[in-house]
């Protein structure tokens, strides 16, 4: 697997330091690795490409390992001395399938002593943003069969995150879902806003990207649960299933109103789950939009039947990720020939790991189809089928 | 203060009529003997006020009056044995006097809702200043929250430092798209977060979040929830659209359901006039023989009458 080194390299993270000699030669950044219990000091010199990505974190760049020839991605984060990076934190324990993997990583500094510090990590050349434009450009709609894909790669790395790493993402939306054009695999990114929430503790509400903001957030809540992700991936799925967000609006105000016109007005017990500051309020009663009118005729009953068991106003109420991958929508994954539209397999979709340790065993019975049950043996769930 | 003096004016009708009994007297005397004597005080007290000059016409309302203090040891004898009206004037009363009470009861409701909502509207406004100040003496988005204001600023990402960042990186192709950055960066508003600037507070915020794990955050949650008031607007003015549009339809299912009964309406009146001019032509056929014109269809009938002729 491309994790291989995360786990052995990182932890000698803090013995490579990069000089800030790289804002002098521009484009090769070479890094030490290794060195400690008796392990050969390596050398690797990465060359920068191109910029895919800016923002306020910092900046992501294309680049090309020197040694290997390999192309990763490396995000770049300007670092505190006195504090830990909690995204590195996070990425470090994460190893999943449909989870971008963290390959490496150290510091660098400038000459003006600012630290950075560079993820290194697998380069996925395709978003499902990109994706998505792809097909409205063209203005078609996504083959159904790759909105199954997509999404179920989505809930099989959700429920890693929130089941094993115990992490909630929180900025789940297209931009953050990587796609790779040939194998259809699909690996979640950016765990810049990622946090690991605690039972009773507050969070901030201001996360999480527009369109895809759960109802709980808009209304500020500050004691919320990992199904703001579920809410997220919802959004995604109508977004695939519809080519346009579902609940488009230029701020948060609009962002509700969208969502009230599909889901009515909130009552007072949803109102209640979401955030108990707003109960006092009496809103306008609006009736809610039939989700079958949501969608276009043809559009099976099940698909409908999922977007409208994530896309609930109480969060309690919207299924795990596990139970998601368990839905029918995906049945077509599950069948025994089922395979890419140019009948190419499918990327892997039922090793499963830890994500289904805790799950009941009707579910587990579920996720995994008889023919891969067949393959296995009855000893299926200590074994990964990598 | 309706169904008080509706009840009132059917107690005394109720009255009247048991007046003529005798075994309600009986009654009546039973009742005032059980009747505290503050009862009747005041029970003589609205027989001097009161219209009736009878004098057996206070125990009566003094007894009704008591069941209004409901009293079942009181209201049973009056239920067993009184007729329906006297039965139905405390009932009445009782009706009368909860509506009282509910208009009572939702007038200081609405008080207290009217007092919260001024004190909102004085809370968002001292808000909306303070915010507009904070703006104008141009501090920093977040600052403006006193979490954020008591944080070091070492540790928040300036624009010079994500332009030494970009340009540690590539010195001329990533610039230009960080100006950008920069310049958004210095414009962003605490509501921003969600337009392309968004990345720039929400980094901001996150700063905090991010790199002080160990730190408990503190999060006023309602500055950053959805305005209430905003929102119930929204929804009035969506609530209003929709309604405009369901009566258009509506107005033009009714056209149309008009037109079609304008349709209708003339097939009515074209039958009406076949039916006269058969009419104008049955008795005439009538006079021939009837036998015809009940075995043949109207028309054959006419023109064989006529045939005839």
């Amino acid at each position: 697997m491309g994790c291989y080194l995360s786990s052995r390299v990182t932890k000698e993270m803090p013995a490579a330091v990069v000089d800030g000699h790289d804002q002098v030669t521009g484009h090769i950044i070479s890094t030490t690795i290794g060195g400690k219990n008796g392990e050969p000091k390596q050398t690797i010199s990465y060359m920068a490409e191109r910029v895919v990505g800016t923002g306020s974190f910092g900046i992501v760049f294309q680049a090309k390992c020197l040694e290997t020839g390999e192309t990763v991605a490396i995000k770049k984060v300007l670092q505190d001395r006195r504090y830990k990076n909690r995204e590195l934190q996070l990425m470090r324990v994460m190893d999943h399938p449909n989870v971008v993997c963290l390959k490496h990583c150290f510091f660098s500094t400038t000459s003006k002593d600012e630290l950075f510090l560079n993820l290194v990590m697998e380069y996925v050349p395709e978003s499902l943003y990109r994706v998505l434009k792809h097909y409205s450009s063209a203005n078609q709609r996504m083959p159904l069969v790759y909105v199954k894909l997509y999404m179920y790669q989505i809930f099989r790395g959700l429920a890693y995150i929130h089941n094993v790493a115990g992490v909630c993402h929180r900025d789940l939306k297209p931009q953050n879902l990587l796609v790779d054009p040939l194998t259809h695999q699909v690996k979640i990114c950016d765990f810049g806003s990622a946090k690991q929430l605690v039972k009773g503790e507050a969070n901030i509400s201001y996360i999480c990207s527009r369109f895809y903001r759960a109802p709980e957030l808009i209304f500020g809540a500050t004691e919320y649960t990992t199904s703001i992700d579920i809410w997220s991936a919802g959004c995604v799925l109508a977004e695939l299933l519809l080519g346009q967000p579902l609940f488009p609006g230029e701020n948060a105000v609009d962002q509700l109103v969208e969502i009230i016109k599909v889901l009515g007005t909130p009552t007072r017990e949803e109102i209640r789950c979401m955030n108990p500051h707003y109960t006092d309020f009496r809103f306008p009663q609006i009736k809610a939009h039939p989700w079958h009118k949501i969608f276009h005729k043809r559009m099976p009953p099940e698909a409908i039947d999922f977007a409208s068991r994530l896309l609930q106003y109480s969060p309690s109420l919207r299924c795990t990720a596990l139970e998601a991958c368990a839905h029918p929508f995906f049945d077509e994954l599950r069948e025994p020939n089922a395979r890419l539209p140019n009948g190419r397999p499918f990327p892997p979709l039922f090793n499963f790991k830890q994500e289904v340790a805790g799950a009941s065993p009707e579910l587990v019975n579920k996720l995994i189809p008889d023919h891969i049950k067949r393959q296995l043996g009855l000893s299926f769930l200590n074994q990964s089928g990598t | 203060m309706e169904g008080h003096g509706h009840s009132r004016r059917r107690k005394i009708d109720g009255c009247t009529v048991v007046e003529c009994y005798t075994p309600r007297r009986v009654v009546t005397r039973w009742l005032s003997g059980l009747r505290s004597s503050k009862g009747k005080r005041e029970a003589g007290e609205d027989h001097d006020e009161e219209v009736s000059g009878r004098y057996h016409l206070a125990p009566i309302r003094c007894s009704t009056k008591r069941l209004n203090e409901s009293r079942p040891l009181d209201q049973k004898p009056e239920t067993h044995r009184f007729e329906s009206q006297s039965r139905e004037a405390p009932f009445e009363m009782g009706i009368g006097s909860f509506l009282l009470y509910l208009v009572v009861a939702s007038k200081t409701e609405l008080d207290k809702m009217a007092d919260l909502r001024i004190q909102m509207e004085m809370l968002l406004l001292n808000a909306k200043q303070e915010l507009q100040k904070k703006e104008l003496q141009g501090s920093p988005p977040l600052s403006s929250n006193d979490a954020y204001a008591k944080e070091p600023s070492g540790n928040q990402f300036s624009p010079q430092v994500i332009s030494n960042l970009a340009s540690s990186i590539f010195e001329e192709s990533s610039m230009s798209v960080l100006e950008e950055e920069n310049s958004e960066c210095e414009v962003s508003k605490t509501e921003d977060y969600h337009r392309g600037t968004d990345r720039n507070s929400k980094f901001q915020a996150e700063d905090k979040e991010g790199t002080k794990n160990h730190i408990p955050e503190m999060v006023t949650d309602e500055r950053y929830g959805v305005c209430p008031y905003e929102l119930e607007k929204k929804l009035h003015e969506l609530l209003e659209t929709r309604q405009q549009e369901e009566l258009l339809k509506l107005e033009a299912a009714l056209s149309r359901v008009e037109r079609r009964l304008q349709e209708k309406e003339t097939e009515v009146s074209w039958w009406k006039d076949a039916a006269r001019l058969l009419a104008q032509r049955v008795p005439e056929s009538s006079r021939a023989g009837l036998e015809w014109c009940y075995q043949e269809s109207s028309i054959t009938c006419s023109e064989q009458c006529s045939e005839i002729f």
